[in-house]
């Protein structure tokens, strides 16, 4: 179960559920507003989720 | 003229490339054809399945939303990234489902797994006929796409001819190689569409510093997105999150694995493959900046590129977006042929269905051409439309995976309500509070898919995720 949570909850969080939240703030860097510096910074997020569920959960699985 | 030149000399080399993919693999088997007989590995599987992120809708679709909305076209980020996490948690069942039952297509999944029972011929044909009448709209993306990649190039010559050209390059590269073209191919399409990206982009960077960019762009573009807007981008992205691996040459492409393992270890590095997106973004931005008039927003990257590039690399631009939209349509089409052939026709002997589903393609492409030029509209209002009813599968899908109780009927019966009521609320423009309009119509094909399983009595099938390595046969057979 906490397979799932790591990396089908926590992105989907992020990125559906978490979206009324970042739609406020007003941080800026280099002026590119923050809701696509969040979706940016998730591209890598995501995959670290999705890699933690493959080295502590998935790695071992047999060849099939 | 340059451009041009240099277009001629790329599409003539991906031509080759995909004769090359040919060599070596004579075999007129339907399964290598289509599915290549499971033998590829992490590489190409990758190139596959995630080809579908750097489509000719991502570089003039993507672009034309954000230069058209601002930040309310974010959920086109959103979907490609939650696909990936449903995909790697679902998408090696569905490989080991395709092993089980021998599966070409995605009706087949549903045809195997339940064999002997009293609806699933039913169960098949709606999935099929489903499956390929939202395939159409995803042919218009492409077409509509390539139209506005070859203008680019300045031939003043009628759209009609343009797409019928695009067209005949399609049906080329498929009875060239089956799907190992699409293949093959893909890495050099990637290749190139990355580089498109890349350059523009970076042209856009050195002409205009990025904050100037930003700071020019953002007062004629939203960076925030409005309560209807937000409703729209949370829907949007969950429903096509579950649906991405339901398109129909997603599911068949993931049949060429070699192994479950293979899909994990490719599937959790796409949403890495994510980053040439930033880019999209910047040239959008400076497109708003020029303050140039495009005739439709779908324009705003090729506009760009236009005013940025030297010609001979535009023609590299046009080449990398046409190859896409080729290699979609070529994949869309694999799809669609033994979709027809094997499930749609049922008992066509199998030397038959490779011919068979070679007219169907023709016929597909041709219908495709006809709503492009009957219907242009915004890109990715064409790709949320194909979304409605492909995503309607994702219920049924999981249910095999999981569930015993599970009911062909109650399956079929839910896909085609779906399908329905997405279609009739989009058509007859019924208010929906902004929520995506599939996403409503999921939820009532669920109530019935659960309702119709429960109330049809107690006829079990073993759920794929309950069977495990002893039930699939050792690979290469």
């Amino acid at each position: 179960m906490l397979r799932v949570f790591i990396g089908l909850g926590v992105p989907f969080i992020a990125v559906v559920a978490m979206l009324p939240l970042v739609n406020e703030v007003s941080f800026t860097l280099f002026n590119i507003p923050f809701l696509y510096l969040w979706m940016f910074a998730w591209f890598i997020l995501t995959s670290v989720c999705l890699g933690l569920c493959w080295l502590c959960f998935d790695r071992h699985r047999p060849e099939y | 003229m340059a451009a041009t030149v240099v277009f001629a000399i790329l599409i003539a080399a991906s031509l080759v490339l995909a004769v090359m993919a040919k060599k070596g693999h004579h075999s007129t088997n339907v399964r290598d054809f289509f599915i290549a007989s499971r033998q590829f590995g992490g590489f190409l599987v990758f190139f596959l399945s995630v080809g579908e992120i750097y489509s000719i809708a991502t570089l003039i679709g993507f672009s034309g939303i954000i230069y058209a909305k601002g930040a309310a076209g974010i959920w086109y980020l959103g979907y490609f990234m939650l696909a990936s996490s449903v995909a790697y948690f679902l998408n090696p069942l569905i490989w080991r489902a395709g092993k089980l039952y021998d599966a070409v297509t995605i009706a087949d999944l549903f045809k195997g797994h339940f064999k002997n029972h009293a609806g699933a011929r039913v169960l098949e044909l709606t999935v099929t006929i489903s499956a390929i009448t939202f395939l159409i709209p995803w042919g218009q993306l492409q077409f509509g796409g390539l139209l506005v990649a070859l203008s680019a190039l300045g031939w003043h010559i009628n759209t009609a001819v343009l797409v019928i050209f695009a067209g005949m390059l399609a049906c080329l590269y498929i009875f060239i190689a089956g799907i190992r073209a699409p293949a093959y191919v893909a890495v050099l399409k990637d290749a190139l569409l990355i580089l498109t990206v890349v350059v523009t982009g970076g042209a856009a960077l050195a002409h205009t510093h990025l904050s100037t960019i930003f700071h020019t762009g953002v007062p004629l573009a939203s960076s925030h997105m409005t309560a209807p807007q937000l409703r729209f981008s949370m829907s949007t992205i969950a429903f096509q999150a579950l649906g991405f691996f339901m398109l129909p040459f997603n599911t068949q492409n993931l049949f060429t694995a070699k192994s479950e393992q293979t899909i994990r270890r490719t599937q959790m590095f796409m949403p890495l493959y994510m980053m040439m997106f930033p880019f999209l973004v910047v040239v959008a931005y400076y497109q708003l900046g020029t303050h140039e008039h495009l005739p439709s927003a779908n324009g705003a990257f090729m506009a760009a590129a236009l005013q940025l590039l030297p010609r001979w690399v535009l023609g590299i631009v046009v080449a990398g977006a046409a190859l896409t939209g080729l290699l979609v349509l070529a994949g869309t089409s694999l799809a669609i042929g033994p979709l027809v052939s094997r499930n749609l026709f049922g008992h066509v002997p199998e030397q038959k269905q490779r011919g068979a589903a070679q007219v169907v393609i023709v016929l597909y492409l041709a219908l495709s051409i006809l709503l492009t030029l009957a219907a242009p509209s915004l890109l990715t209002t064409i790709l949320n439309t194909a979304f409605f009813g492909i995503t309607q599968f994702f219920p049924g899908m999981v249910a095999i995976m999981f569930f015993r109780r599970a009911n062909p009927l109650a399956m079929a019966a839910g896909i085609v309500v779906g399908d329905v009521l997405s279609v009739g609320l989009f058509a007859l423009k019924v208010p929906t509070h902004d929520f995506n309009i599939g996403a409503v119509a999921l939820v009532a094909n669920v109530a019935i898919l659960v309702l119709g399983s429960l109330l049809a009595g107690r006829r079990q099938v073993t759920p794929i995720a309950l069977r495990g390595a002893a039930a699939v046969p050792a690979a290469g057979d």
